[in-house]
């Protein structure tokens, strides 16, 4: 009885429980990734077809677009972010509960697409909330951005995949 | 126990901002709704959340270079908007576009206008909750957007159509392939109207709905379904015929009552005759060139010109002016929605959020469009 | 569109020049007023533009009742030190949103309808982007030396 005590807290000190209830949540979050919606302009046509019927997000698990941030984990920023935009994708974005992903879709939400040069676009909504993974297109296809989605799956189950070499 | 009468409780009127991210508004548009209860008292409309300015940026580009730009103001039914501006650069330069491209951009616009009615019976029914409507709307709608990408390249914001004419000639087989899909298109599309148009909840909701006189229409530059729905028939192509829609038979849907109801219904209306004009241009299609000679850098002769068309959502109009260089020196675009718009401060008073959220649907309005 | 020749008629003050009515601004409501009252006008646009010396606003009518295509235009120039054109919000609904635009874009100001309120460019925003003579914000995302397309 000792032993088991002794064994448990070992493991419970060494965090490796932790870690294997952590593999199993990612499992299960990786399998119902719910996004915010968040469609500012074309993207987000693009992203409504691939939720719809011949692109089925909902194959993934990924068709219920949450309107509250609260209950949503995945944002998919779709479209121009304009400076008026701006706070207010900030603030969504605070509202998210963690664990929480970015996927900037498209080529504004990446860099300020063709718009770049404009006196009112955001270059690009890394530059206001981290984000996990870019998908270039104007506007994306519909199979670009499931491929985006399925790898922000892959990038949680592991996190080692996603890592940017450091150099000194 | 003394009676309470409900009307001497003192209450508060509460400010909401539905919008700009919320599922119902078609975009980043911001209602400043002032409540009493779930009654709205009034409300303000806020939008410019997505202006990139896009008239600034055409003073910065070469007038091709701008085409794409234009299909990314109403980008529910891009090839549409390419139309207005070439139609304003031809009137600039006085180029003349060949025939069969003429019928090609008629074939192309009449697609993209039935995928962004579609877009818009979709969205209304998805506003009440409806999510399997949803789904025949847009599966119908990829069958369009097939039809678009082998054409053109692109499946939604498409630059078809160009300054002299189209961008290419059809593909081999795609005559063919065009008249099936419209088969499909009419089978979905009649589906979705069995479902809906008869629909108790749906009458419900959108029967009686705010409703608006022509005159007001009128007054408020209206145009479009929303203007036709309210009894007034006024459609560019037929009232004054540009391109070659006067060679073409085809009704004009117009409705009365002027409710959310109606404004839906034209739509449904307005996707079987424009079924019905792709059909008779893909049997008339002549041959020959599709696009006259416009030189690569093309400087047109200083001066202005206007244009007008009949786009999904009303007339759109550009008006550019040219100082003689490769760069535009101003592009203006009239946007339909901008005008529809403006009446909902003057409707919105005595409405609940849901009669609300009919409201705004049945008046289809892209805020790429408002915004620019 | 019917005769331009009836309509100037109609607008006492306006000039017909180029197949479009020019029109003072002081007397613009009046004239404008009396085109609505021929029946079938719809205000549809106004457009302004910046000529350098002085600020263009053109007011576009579509004609419901005949050749809708060729539209009306009203053109009204003003002075580029203070722009100031009479609001017609009280003759045609739809200016509303067409006037604020035009003040917020290039900086003609209506008078005669209340505070005037920016609607596209964020509330704060300094300046009137469709000026030539308006410089963007400084921002500096892009790298060191490229002028882009400025």
């Amino acid at each position: 009885m000792e032993l088991i005590k002794k064994e448990a807290t070992t493991l419970l000190k060494s965090g490796a429980i932790h870690d294997g209830l952590e593999k199993v949540l990612d499992f299960c979050r990786g399998n119902s990734l719910w996004p915010v919606t968040f469609g500012l302009a074309c993207c987000a046509i693009e992203m409504m077809s691939s939720g719809g019927a011949r692109y089925d997000l909902s194959r993934f698990g990924f068709e219920v677009f949450r309107p509250s941030p609260r209950q949503a984990d995945l944002m998919i920023v779709a479209g121009t972010v304009t400076e008026k935009m701006a706070p207010l994708l900030k603030r969504i974005y605070d509202q998210m509960p963690e664990p929480k992903y970015v996927l900037a879709m498209g080529g504004c939400a990446t860099c300020g697409g063709p718009f770049a040069d404009s006196y009112s676009v955001v270059q690009g909504v890394d530059t206001i909330v981290p984000v996990d993974i870019y998908v270039p297109g104007c506007p994306p296809r519909p199979e670009a951005l499931i491929d985006a989605i399925l790898k922000i799956r892959a990038k949680l189950r592991h996190p080692e995949l996603a890592e940017v070499p450091v150099h000194a | 126990m003394s009676e309470t009468n409900a009307d001497a409780l003192e209450t508060q009127d509460f400010i909401l901002n539905m919008g700009p991210q919320h599922p119902s508004t078609h975009g980043v548009y911001r209602a400043r709704l002032v409540l009493n209860g779930e009654t709205i008292v009034s409300a303000e409309n806020k939008i410019g959340y997505l202006h990139r300015g896009m008239e600034k940026i055409a003073e910065s580009r070469t007038w091709a270079q701008f085409l794409p730009y234009t299909t990314r103001f109403d980008y529910v039914s891009g090839a549409l908007q390419t139309w207005g501006y070439s139609l304003a650069l031809e009137k600039l330069g006085g180029i003349v576009v060949p025939e069969r491209a003429e019928y090609l951009r008629v074939i192309i616009g009449e697609l993209q206008r039935i995928a962004s009615h579609l877009v818009m019976i979709a969205s209304i029914v998805l506003d009440f909750n409806a999510i399997t409507p949803w789904t025949y709307a847009f599966n119908a709608r990829e069958g369009v957007l097939d039809l678009l990408e082998s054409m053109s390249g692109s499946r939604l914001l498409v630059n078809y159509i160009v300054n002299g004419g189209v961008n290419k000639d059809a593909p081999e087989g795609w005559i063919e392939k065009a008249r099936t899909e419209l088969d499909k298109i009419l089978y979905r599309l009649d589906d979705f109207d069995r479902m809906i148009s008869g629909s108790e909840i749906f009458l419900g909701r959108t029967k009686g709905n705010v409703p608006i006189r022509g005159e007001e229409a009128v007054e408020w530059g209206f145009s479009g379904a929303c203007l036709r729905a309210s009894g007034i028939k006024f459609d560019l192509r037929k009232d004054s015929p540009y391109s070659v829609y006067d060679r073409f038979d085809f009704e004009v849907p117009c409705l009365t009552a002027g409710d959310s109801f109606d404004r839906y219904l034209v739509r449904v209306l307005e996707i079987r005759e424009s079924v019905k004009i792709v059909r008779q241009a893909l049997d008339g299609i002549p041959s020959g060139e599709v696009r006259a000679k416009v030189p690569k850098i093309w400087k047109p002769a200083a001066g202005e010109a206007y244009s007008l068309i009949e786009s999904a959502r009303g007339i759109q109009g550009y008006h550019v002016v040219s100082d003689g260089n490769a760069k535009p020196y101003r592009v203006h675009m009239r946007s339909p929605s901008f005008c529809n718009i403006g009446i909902i401060p003057l409707k919105a008073p005595g409405l609940t959020i849901q009669d609300f959220v009919a409201f705004i649907a049945s008046l289809d309005f892209v805020l790429g469009e408002i915004d620019r | 569109m019917r005769d331009i020749a009836l309509i100037a008629a109609a607008a006492p003050g306006a000039e017909i020049k180029d197949g479009a009515l020019v029109i003072e601004a002081e007397i613009l409501v009046s004239s404008l007023e009396g085109i609505k009252n021929l029946g079938g006008f719809m205000l549809f646009d106004i457009c302004s533009v910046d000529r350098l010396d002085f600020f263009e606003v053109s007011y576009r009518l579509l004609d419901m009742k005949e050749d809708a295509r060729e539209v009306l235009t009203v053109r009204v120039m003003v002075a580029k030190a203070e722009p100031v054109v009479p609001s017609i919000k009280g003759v045609w609904c739809s200016a509303d949103v067409l006037e604020r635009e035009v003040w917020d874009l290039m900086g003609i100001s209506f008078s005669g309808r209340g505070r005037l309120e920016r609607i596209l460019c964020k509330d704060d925003f300094i300046g009137h982007p469709l000026r030539k003579d308006f410089v963007a914000p400084e921002r500096n995302r892009f790298p060191e030396g490229w002028e882009g397309r400025r």
